[in-house]
């Protein structure tokens, strides 16, 4: 239990949570790049993850068939076409985006974090071994440059949207007249700017910390005695799937009703 | 929980991945599920319209099957009716046939009772007439006279 993956108690948590870094400034390995740092594993987590999402709905969509489809396309067909009724019960205006991207958003929400349930040192270990890498991360979605960037990205949107349908005009006479008024226009100005700051906080902050706990609830589990970890592991992996699609539908619904609100004129 | 460039690198992904799935895969995939629908539908309106025409067709035949037997029913009664006239006919004209067969029996009979009753007074008196030229003509002899009444007697 002392060897570099498996050094023993808080250090073994500690080791757990240190990326796989890349400085940007000197293009070495290692922490210490500030802000000018990649976080190599989430990126190449989520790039190759989103590449075999693009990749099955890719080979699913070459093989359509109206007639009898398949039991692939047939799953798939389900997943879109919920996702698109959600979109037309929620989303009133009419956008060739909006589904997609709640498609998108909780695919790859459930799909990374997914990895979760591998258990915590299968990846780790086969990285090392194979590309000689100590640190190495693999569950993208407790990463919050990931939850930011999904959230920052519908933030763009819900701005774009409040231009798109109202125009400048009338989104500066919303922002300095409403909800109290004219003449209360700076708070206004501020409760809608907290309103809308909130938005993609409270959207990455949520899946941030569900999915942080449960990684390091695992964490935890792995360092119990071998022969003990089934019983925690075993429940909270149950568990934990439950969260995890839960927190992708909730991210999901939560874009679709901000663009919503974004794109509707009576706010 | 530290922010570092790793965010913009993910949204870029994040942004290819919509943009890829908005272009390529919602499109075909929204396609195929609206023609599955529309056939659906298709499929549907024609079951309902097929089970109507099954009900329609149904009460139909039922109908046509009472008037059947309405029909039917009628034919045997004209035909029960058209039997017992002929019988009946048949009946009185064969009454009146045996009356007027009998009528002509009787006059037959009449007639020949008749001609007997004639031919018999004729023989009768034939007879007499014979018997009494005979013994007119023979009254000398006795015993040809007793013989010739015998003989009489015996051809009458």
């Amino acid at each position: 239990m002392t060897d570099i993956l498996h050094p023993s108690g808080a250090d073994y948590i500690q080791h757990h949570l240190r990326y796989y870094r890349l400085d940007l400034r000197t293009f070495t390995i290692g922490d210490g790049g500030g802000f000018w740092t990649l976080n190599l594993d989430t990126l190449i987590i989520s790039i190759i993850t989103g590449a075999l999402f693009l990749g099955v709905l890719y080979f699913v969509v070459r093989n359509l068939n109206s007639e009898r489809p398949g039991k692939l396309q047939a799953f798939i067909e389900l997943v879109v076409e919920s996702v698109q009724q959600i979109v037309t019960e929620i989303f009133h205006g009419k956008s060739a985006l909006i589904a997609p991207l709640a498609l998108t958003i909780f695919s790859c929400i459930f799909l990374l974090s997914l990895f979760d349930l591998v258990p915590v040192d299968l990846l780790p270990r086969m990285v090392f071994s194979l590309f000689n890498i100590e640190h190495f991360r693999v569950v993208a979605t407790d990463d919050a440059n990931l939850t930011f960037a999904l959230s920052l990205s519908v933030f763009l949107l819900i701005i774009f949207y409040n231009f798109k349908s109202k125009g400048p005009r009338n989104l500066t006479k919303e922002i300095f007249s409403e909800p109290f008024g004219i003449w209360f226009f700076p708070f206004n100005f501020i409760f809608r700017v907290i309103e809308e700051v909130v938005k993609p906080l409270s959207l990455s902050l949520r899946l941030f910390g569900n999915m942080f706990a449960g990684e390091l609830v695992f964490f935890l589990i792995a360092t119990m005695p071998w022969w003990l970890q089934w019983t925690a592991g075993g429940i909270w992996s149950v568990f934990h799937v439950l969260i995890i699609s839960i927190q992708a539908f909730i991210f999901m619904m939560l874009t679709i009703i901000y663009l919503s609100m974004a794109q509707q004129s009576d706010h | 929980m530290d922010i570092n460039v790793t965010l913009f690198g993910e949204m870029l992904t994040f942004a290819v991945l919509v943009w890829v799935v908005a272009k390529y895969i919602w499109p075909p995939l929204m396609q195929v599920i609206q023609e599955r629908q529309e056939k659906i539908a298709l499929g549907l309106e024609a079951a309902a319209r097929g089970q109507h025409e099954l009900k329609l067709t149904q009460e139909n035949i039922t109908k046509q099957l009472r008037q059947a037997k309405l029909d039917a029913a009628k034919v045997l009664d004209l035909a029960n009716q058209q039997a017992n006239n002929f019988l009946e006919e048949v009946k009185v004209s064969a009454q009146l046939e045996r009356s007027k067969m009998l009528v002509q029996a009787k006059l037959d009979l009449e007639q020949e009772v008749h001609k007997a009753k004639e031919e018999l007074q004729k023989q009768t008196v034939d007879l007499v007439i014979t018997a009494t030229e005979k013994i007119l003509q023979q009254k000398v002899d006795e015993v040809a006279q007793g013989k010739l009444i015998d003989k009489l007697i015996s051809s009458i």
